[in-house]
Order: structure tokens, then C-alpha cells, then sequence
């Protein structure tokens, strides 16, 4: 098991952050985009709001989910 | 016995690379060992800087002191418990079984590395290293030789590191003082101040030899060598406990300046216990500070090598470059 | 008594040093200070001229004060200083290898506490042990005698609950036979007895659950936790240790925090668990899936889930109660299924301290028969208090619409039939801007005091103790993260200020629906009561007039539903015609297990 900072997270990585923007629309476009060119894949947008300048974000990538195999748990054990 | 005593002049000078050539040239020539520190040494980072930073690397039979909480949980046999504590807890003997790194934290002020040699050597150590801590000195003339490991860690400008390190080197040079003498009571440990040096006078009136039996500072010394000077007075010699206690006043090169104008005056320094400054280790790493955090650089390492054998008279080895063993024939010619 | 000079060797910070100074002349021991900044040389000649026995030294760490405090050492040392004085160091960075690396005796930083330095200075053990803020295990239920204070309620619930109790006589189900032959299932010896008493329980099992246990065919999303991972979390639990373990309260000792745990999967709840512990959590709520509690049986073993809840099998609870720490509360729910009794049995049996009942909400709020809820409910309430079990009623009627005078008149008639049956209950108003309340406008103004009247309502018809839940907050947070820890941090402060027992606190993914709780997210809302807990101390909220008005309404309100439901048969009847909550509020009785109860 390699031991890599994803795998040792235990559920998900957060990415809160402000972007800069010209809608709401395009502010969720622009917060799915995100993850795609951070190499997290899909994330769920938990938070957004457009105040007409950008949008304020709470994204979340689940790295591991319950009952999943925890790689955690397999290059932390003895 | 020999105890030899590695002391820094700043961190990352390099004494932990001159500790493990030590510890690696005694395991190759089959000599036994004692190992203690009169700090923490041995941690994969460096405390203060976050850098990475060279291991103790022990091997079997070798009798090391440090705080129980250091030891790994296996490969150690516990010889015996000190009595005396580091800020990590009780300070025990122990023989290594098994080769491998370890934390160092031993004895922290000099009565109690004094005890620990002691014991070190009733396991019949023939050679005992004694691993500094930062630029602290204090503990060591429990030592009878010391390696002095410096580098661009202390100070970068190469012309002044040598300078420095030269200064300290005669400050090692002093004489030992051989006759008797009475000591007054209730001297100042740390002359300091105007009061103080009128206090040391007072109590020396009418004889020739002025103990120091503590500490004088830069500034002591000022006002020491201002006052017997100008006025009249029966000294002619100062005696200091030992090359520490000079080299603890501050400044080398200030220290050295002011004892060169009481010699010019008529008189001398010298000490009640000397010791051997053995080689001089050089490093020419330095954790660069950038405002926020350490990177590691590195100055002209060939210039320094060379700048630093033309100032101070002594071996002087870097041995990343040089290799362990001129250490070891520095320190025991004969083998 | 110790002689002790206080060196402040820094150019600013000197609280925290003339602090101890304060705290140690307080104790008897000779102190003095330096003025901050002072020469070193200074400082060591002033060392010098006294046989002091402590030399404390506070410095906050920088470019080149690692070399600057060796070196001090080396001048204490050569002056001989040391002779007879132990030099210490404090500052918030410093840690014992810091110490001893730079030459000190002894190193106290952030995380140490005054004891800890006192005892080092007297010689001594420390008498609280160091970074153990867990005490023994508290009870919620002991202080309380569970008289009702107003009269008239009083004697209503008396009525309801002996029309209830003779309702139910004789009457049985297929949870309470389960309850029963997992009795004797745990009673008896490894062997064929077992075996044959086992077959008999999944006779009264739904096939679903029955397949699980006999051949491992679970629902969806559930398997067998392996041995290898079993393994690997005891392993792991047992290589860690919490590290400087805080405390949430500033002062007191109530209210308790408790968590809900329920990923799903008994590993993720441990490990969620254990850095709960450490950031100071009392207790925790361990919450099943939902489709548990709607099946008749319950399946067994170590198992996992994929989806929200956390099977409450004797397996699964008896591993979380065995890792979890000693002194930390478990409470298992079993108040809205088919399986109440037999859920309280199995954890009483598997160590757990409290229980979930409420005969009222099962019905209303989680789609369960009130007939066959009563008759359940009745009966785990006779096994927790068997065991010595508490029960808490969560009040969660609110949030399909129930008026909260409704919902507690429901929550109060539940203590009368604990009361009756030798189980202790403990009242769960929500704290919470429930529909009700969104429409009737008693928050318009402020959230303070209908939440506050909750708690005045309650403590003026009976002493028995509350626990806002659930968790506190419910409906005011929002999903984003700062808004979602402030809301329960407010409300955490409300309860204390109120001098409630117990809270449940959400995490900061309350109001995030489409993915499981992380654990980021439990410690932020940890972390924002306990820094509300720092700023409130032991100072309260002062509720407007308002308050006093809604606590006489809400009283007055909790007699008039306890008069209609003391005139109706029993309970199921009461529940039946809407009393507790009708088809208005958007509360139906539920249809699970309909038909099922036997005479």
C-alpha cells in the first residue's frame, strides 16, 4: 500500500474557496470545473452563492465513504 | 580514560556528522565507547528550523546515557538508572544490542555530566564522546579534549568565521596556572558591572592573583581591564576556572583584545584547568533564513576549508568531504 | 515554600509569567520578577546573588533565541547558578525536547496546565493526571427525584398512564416475543439449545432478515466486517492516543455533549469517535438506518453499511462500547420500529447506559402503529428498567409540524409510563425553528426565548432532566460551514445558560444531506461550542418578558392536550384522534406492524 495523502484521508477533502464570475450559472459551472482540474474528479457543490461579483463555495470530494475499504487503514496498520 | 567533548558554535554546524565519524571510526578500530548528550541530538528534524537533519547512529556494545523516554523499546539492555533527569525524564545507562538510530538526551549542566562520565567509564569505556547542544559549552570542561565544530550555520562571511574560530582557538592557548593563592570570600560569579569590579578589587587589595571564580562578560571585562589600568594596584595575574569561562564572556576577538592590553599593562591570564582543542570541524551548510521558513544552502566549501587551516594552527576537517578517520587521527595519533 | 525569580526574557510577552508569579506567591513560595527585556549578563549577575531554587524563564521562540537561551544556560551554569537552581522554560512553542535540547531542567508550553507546573515546582505528583480531562462516568438521571411540581399534570398523567397500562395488559407482539426469546438466546450456552431457540426467532422474522442471519444474504449495502479489518482498527485504535485532549465546558460540569454516530459502518464511527473523545465529547447517540427499525428482526453480527445508520446489532455495539473510552455515555435507539424491546435489551446486554423511547413521536413522526408502538414501547421500557437504563424522548414531532406543547405533552406522558414501569426518562425539547414555529412567528424576534421557555415549561411541571436535541439548532443551520458552527455554538450557549443536563450537537454538514458527516466537519462545531463556552463561562442569556409569557402558554397548553388525552382510553386512542399531533400539523399515525399486536 503506498502511502499518499489521499489515502490517508479519512472521509473527504473540502475545498472552500471564492471565485470570480459573471452568474450564478456560470459560478457552478466554474465550481464543477474546479475539481476536474484539481485530479478530484465529480465534487458535490454543498455551498454556493452568487453576491454579483463571484460566488462563494463549499465543495466536497468523499475519498472514502462507509463500509468502502479504508486505505487508511491498511497503511497505517502494523 | 579520554572524554572528548564535540561543541558548536550555532546549530547545524555539524556536530552530529562529527559525532557519528567518531562513533563509526571507534566501531571500525574495535575501541569501546560511552556516548552521551548534553542536549537532545538525534531527532529527524531539526526543532527549531523544521530541516532535516543527520541521525545517531549507534552500534552494539556501545554504552550510551540519555533519557529513558529516548530509547527505542528494543535493542537496548538498561544497565542503570542515574538519579539525576533531563527535561525528558530520568537519565539511564544502557548498552546498545542492536545497530541503529537513536535520540540522545543526557546530562544538561556540567556536575551532572561529570556523574555520567563516571559511570560511563566504570563500563569500561576507554573513550567517552560527550554530543553539544547548539552553541552551549558551559557542561564541557568535564572533557578533556574538545572538537570544535563550526561552519556557515554561525556565519556565512567566510573571512570572519575563521577569525572568529582563530580567536577562539588561543583563547584555548592560555597558560595553566601553577602556584597557590588565597580566595576571598563573597566574589561576585558574574562580574558584569562597575560595582562588581569595585567588589573583586576591594576584596583583592594587596595581593597578586585576582580569582575569577565565575563568570566576567564583555562588558566585565571592560571595566576589569579599565580600572587595573588606571589605577595602582599589586595584580599581576587573573586566573579563570578554565578556556570555557573565557569563552563564555561574549565576543571571542573582544575578549581576546582586552586580555592583550592587560598583558600589555602587566598582566596575565591564566587558568586553573586547561583543555585541549583537539580539531575543528568545518561545515559549510546553513539553513538559510527566508523570512518565513529555513531552506538549506551551502557556501564555497572548498574556501572554506582552505581559509579556515590558514587561521587557526590546528586540524581542521570537513568530513563530508574529507571522511571520517582524520578526525579520529586528529584526536589519537599514536591509532 | 520555594524561592523562585520569574525572568520574563522576551521584549513583549510577560502576562503569562507575571500570571504563575501571581499564582505561585498565592501558594507560599517566595517570587520575584525582572522587568521584561533585560541584559542577559544582567540577569544571570542578579541570578548569581541569591540561592534561588527556581529560575523560570519565559521567551517566545524566533530567528537565533534558540542560540540565545543556550547560551544563557551556559552563563547560569558557569556562574553556578545551577548549583542549587533548576532553570525552566515556558512559552507557548516550547515542548519537553525543546527543553533539553537548549539546556533547561524543565519545558512548559501551551498545552501545559498550572497544576503541572506547580507540581514540578513542589515536588510532587501532579494530582490530576496530565491531558486526562475525561473524569468517571456521569449519570444525567441521578440527580433528579421525577416528582411532577405541577400538581394537576401531575394527576393527568397519572390517569393516562393507568388507562395505558391497562390497555396494554395482556396484549403482546412479534417484537415483544422476539425481545423475549433473545432473552433466552443469551442466556443459554453455545449448542443445539441455542441453535433451536435461534430457528424459533427468525420464525418471527420478515424473510429479508431471517436470509441475512442463516446465510448471509443482507440487504443491500450491508456485509460482514472482515476479520482483517476488525484487525487493523483495533490495531490502529490501540497504537494512538489522544494528544492534549480538551474540554469543551469553561465551567461546570453540565451540560454533557453528545454526537450522533451512524456512518453507517461501526469503523468510520470509531474512528469518528475517538477524535471526538479528544476534543471533549460526553457521549454518543448511535443512530440505525432507518429500514432497521421497519422490519420485523433485527440482523446480527459485525456489520457494515453502506448508507446512512449504523446497525445496532449486540455485535456492533459491543465494539464500539468496548473502544470507545470507559468514561464516555452510549446511547442506543430503539423508540420508532418493530424492534424497541429488543433493541433495549441488546444494549443493555452490550454495556450501552441509555436508550431512545417515545411511544408518541414512533408513531406520529416515524411511521410505526401506535398500537403495536405502545405495546413495544411499554415493554422496553420494563427491560431498561431492568437493566438500570435511561431513556431519553426525542421531540423530533416538531419537525413534521407538531406544536411544541404537543410534542412535550407527548414527551411528559412517556416519563409518567417510565415512571410506572422503574425506567428513568429524560425530556428532549428541540431546540429548534420548527414549521410550527415558522409559522406562528415566535421567533420572529429572536431564537432565545421559545427555546428558553421549552426548558422553564418543563422544569415547572417536573424534576426530571432535559436534554435539547436534537440536535440543538435543528432548521437554522445552513450549508455553509461558518453559519452551520455559529448556529450551534449559539445554541449550545442557550442550553447552558438555561442549566440543561445534556445537548446533542450536530457537525457542520447538518443542513448537507447528499453525503455521509466528515470528520472535519464534527470537530469545526465542536470547536465553536467550545469557544462559546469559553466566551459565556458561567455568564447567561437574559430572555426578554416574552419568554415568561410563552413558558405560562406553553404550561397551560401541556394541561389542556393532558386533559383530552386523560379523557380518551389510552394512549394508541389519544394518538389515534390527533391529540398529540393531528393531519393539521402534518402529523399521521403510522401504519407499520398495523394489526400485529395480540391479545
Amino acid at each position: 500500500m503506498e502511502t499518499t495523502a489521499l489515502n490517508a484521508v479519512v472521509d473527504a477533502v473540502d475545498i472552500e474557496t471564492y471565485l470570480l464570475c459573471s452568474d450564478a450559472k456560470q459560478g457552478h459551472a466554474l465550481a464543477l470545473q474546479i475539481g476536474r482540474e484539481m485530479n478530484l474528479g465529480e465534487v458535490d457543490v454543498m455551498f454556493e452563492e452568487f453576491d454579483g461579483y463571484g460566488v462563494r463555495l463549499r465543495l466536497r470530494k468523499y475519498v472514502h465513504r462507509p463500509a468502502q475499504r479504508y486505505r487508511w487503514l491498511e497503511q497505517e496498520a502494523p | 580514560m579520554s572524554i572528548i567533548g564535540i561543541a558548536g558554535t550555532a546549530k547545524n554546524t555539524g556536530k552530529t556528522t562529527a559525532l557519528n565519524a567518531l562513533l563509526g571510526e571507534a566501531h571500525r578500530r574495535g575501541v569501546p565507547v560511552g556516548v552521551t548528550s548534553i542536549g537532545y541530538d538525534g531527532e529527524e528534524l531539526d526543532n527549531v528550523t523544521g530541516l532535516p537533519k543527520p541521525r545517531v547512529v549507534l552500534h552494539p556494545g556501545m554504552i550510551v546515557s540519555t533519557s529513558l523516554r529516548t530509547l527505542p523499546p528494543a535493542g537496548w539492555s538498561v544497565l542503570e538508572r542515574t538519579g539525576l533527569f533531563s527535561a525528558l525524564g530520568e537519565i539511564v545507562i544502557a548498552r546498545c544490542e542492536k545497530s541503529g538510530a537513536v535520540v540522545l538526551a543526557g546530562p544538561k549542566t556540567r556536575a551532572d555530566l561529570k556523574r555520567v562520565t563516571e559511570r560511563l567509564a566504570s563500563y569500561g569505556c576507554g573513550i567517552v564522546l560527550v554530543d553539544g547542544a547548539l552553541n552551549r559549552i558551559a557542561p564541557m570542561p568535564v572533557a578533556d579534549t574538545l572538537i570544535l565544530a563550526t561552519g556557515a550555520a554561525r556565519e556565512t562571511d567566510i573571512a570572519r568565521l575563521a577569525a572568529e574560530t582563530a580567536a577562539v582557538a588561543s583563547l584555548f592557548r592560555h597558560p595553566l596556572f601553577s602556584g597557590t593563592y588565597d580566595v576571598p570570600p563573597g566574589l561576585p560569579r558574574m562580574l558584569h558591572s562597575a560595582d562588581d569590579t569595585s567588589v573583586m578589587l576591594d576584596r583583592h587589595a594587596g595581593m597578586h592573583v585576582l580569582h575569577l571564580p565565575g563568570l566576567i562578560s564583555t562588558q566585565g571585562w571592560g571595566l576589569l581591564a579599565d580600572a587595573l589600568t588606571r589605577v595602582s594596584h599589586s595584580i599581576s595575574t587573573i586566573v579563570l576556572n578554565d578556556p570555557v569561562a573565557l569563552l563564555l564572556s561574549g565576543v571571542p576577538s573582544e575578549t581576546l583584545r582586552i586580555i592583550e592590553r592587560l598583558a600589555r599593562h602587566g598582566v596575565n591570564v591564566s587558568l586553573r584547568a586547561s583543555m585541549t582543542l583537539g580539531a575543528v570541524t568545518v561545515n559549510p551548510f546553513y539553513p538559510r533564513f527566508t523570512g518565513t521558513s529555513y531552506e538549506a544552502d551551502t557556501v564555497d566549501a572548498e574556501t572554506l576549508s582552505r581559509t579556515m587551516r590558514d587561521s587557526v594552527k590546528l586540524p581542521v576537517i570537513d568530513i563530508v568531504r574529507d571522511g571520517a578517520a582524520p578526525t579520529w587521527e586528529a584526536l589519537f595519533p599514536a591509532g | 515554600m520555594k524561592r523562585i525569580l520569574c525572568v520574563p526574557l522576551d521584549p513583549v510577552h510577560d502576562v503569562g509569567i507575571k500570571i504563575i508569579r501571581r499564582k505561585l506567591a498565592d501558594r507560599g513560595h517566595h517570587t520575584e520578577l525582572l522587568p521584561p527585556d533585560l541584559p542577559m549578563e544582567e540577569v544571570v549577575r542578579l541570578a548569581a546573588t541569591q540561592p534561588y531554587d527556581f529560575i523560570l524563564v519565559s521567551r517566545t521562540l524566533g530567528y537565533g533565541v534558540a542560540e540565545l537561551l543556550s547560551r544563557f544556560n551556559d552563563l547560569l551554569d558557569a556562574a553556578g547558578v545551577r548549583d542549587t537552581a533548576k532553570i525552566v522554560l515556558g512559552g507557548k512553542p516550547i515542548t519537553p525536547e525543546l527543553a533539553a535540547e537548549l539546556g533547561f531542567d524543565h519545558g512548559f508550553g501551551e498545552h501545559s496546565s498550572l497544576e503541572e507546573i506547580f507540581a514540578y515546582i513542589e515536588e510532587r505528583p501532579v494530582t490530576v493526571a496530565a491531558g486526562d480531562t475525561r473524569g468517571p462516568k456521569p449519570s444525567i438521571t441521578a440527580p433528579y427525584s421525577y416528582e411532577f411540581r405541577h400538581a394537576r399534570i401531575g394527576a393527568l398523567l397519572e390517569t393516562i398512564a393507568d388507562r395505558t397500562l391497562a390497555w396494554a395488559e395482556h396484549k403482546s407482539s412479534p417484537g415483544v416475543q422476539r425481545a423475549r426469546l433473545r432473552e433466552r438466546i443469551l442466556a443459554e450456552p453455545d449448542g443445539g439449545g441455542r441453535a433451536r431457540l435461534t430457528a424459533e426467532y427468525h420464525t418471527l422474522c420478515e424473510p429479508v432478515i431471517a436470509d441475512g442471519n442463516r446465510d448471509g444474504r443482507f440487504p443491500k449495502g450491508v456485509r460482514r466486517i472482515t476479520d482483517t479489518e476488525l484487525t487493523r482498527l483495533r490495531g490502529l485504535l490501540d497504537a494512538k492516543r489522544p494528544l492534549h485532549p480538551s474540554r469543551i465546558r469553561h465551567t461546570g460540569e453540565r451540560p454533557l455533549l453528545f454526537k450522533f454516530l451512524g456512518s453507517g459502518c461501526p469503523t468510520m464511527d470509531l474512528l469518528h469517535g475517538k477524535v471526538c473523545e479528544r476534543y471533549g465529547i460526553d457521549g454518543f447517540l448511535i443512530i440505525n438506518p432507518s429500514w432497521e427499525a421497519r422490519y420485523e428482526g433485527l440482523l446480527h453480527g459485525l456489520l457494515t453499511h453502506e448508507n446512512d445508520g449504523t446497525i445496532t446489532s449486540l455485535e456492533n455495539i459491543r465494539l464500539l462500547r468496548e473502544l470507545l473510552h470507559p468514561s464516555t455515555l452510549l446511547t442506543v435507539r430503539g423508540h420508532r420500529g418493530l424492534n424497541t424491546p429488543e433493541t433495549v435489551l441488546l444494549a443493555a446486554h452490550a454495556g450501552a447506559d441509555l436508550t431512545k423511547i417515545n411511544l408518541v413521536y414512533g408513531s406520529l413522526g416515524a411511521g410505526t402503529d401506535p398500537e403495536r408502538l405502545t405495546v413495544d414501547g411499554l415493554e422496553a421500557m420494563r427491560i431498561a428498567g431492568r437493566h438500570g437504563m435511561g431513556f431519553d424522548i426525542p421531540g423530533n414531532d416538531e419537525l413534521s409540524g407538531v406544536p411544541a406543547y404537543k410534542s412535550l405533552a407527548g414527551q411528559l406522558i412517556n416519563v409518567m409510563l417510565g415512571k410506572r414501569l422503574g425506567a428513568k426518562a429524560i425530556l428532549k425539547p428541540l431546540f429548534c425553528y420548527g414549521p410550527h414555529i415558522v409559522l406562528n412567528g415566535q421567533m420572529e424576534r429572536n431564537y432565545v426565548d421559545y427555546n428558553a421557555a421549552k426548558v422553564r415549561a418543563l422544569r415547572a411541571v417536573a424534576d426530571v432532566p432535559v436534554w435539547p436535541g436534537e440536535p440543538i439548532a435543528f432548521m437554522t443551520q445552513t450549508e455553509e460551514r461558518v453559519q452551520s458552527a455559529n448556529a450551534t455554538s449559539y445554541h449550545a450557549a442557550l442550553a447552558a445558560s438555561a442549566g440543561v443536563d445534556a445537548i446533542t450537537i450536530a457537525s457542520t454538514d447538518e443542513a448537507f444531506s447528499r453525503g455521509p458527516i466528515t470528520i472535519a466537519s464534527r470537530i469545526d462545531s465542536i470547536r465553536a461550542v467550545t469557544d462559546a463556552y469559553r466566551f459565556m463561562g458561567d455568564a447567561s442569556f437574559a430572555p426578554t418578558a416574552q419568554a415568561d409569557r410563552f413558558t405560562e402558554e406553553m404550561v397551560r397548553d401541556i394541561e389542556r392536550t393532558l386533559e383530552a388525552v386523560a379523557a380518551q382510553p389510552s394512549l394508541p386512542h389519544a394518538i389515534n384522534a390527533g391529540l398529540l399531533g393531528s393531519r393539521e400539523d402534518g402529523a399521521y399515525p403510522g401504519t407499520f406492524g398495523k394489526g400485529s399486536v395480540t391479545a
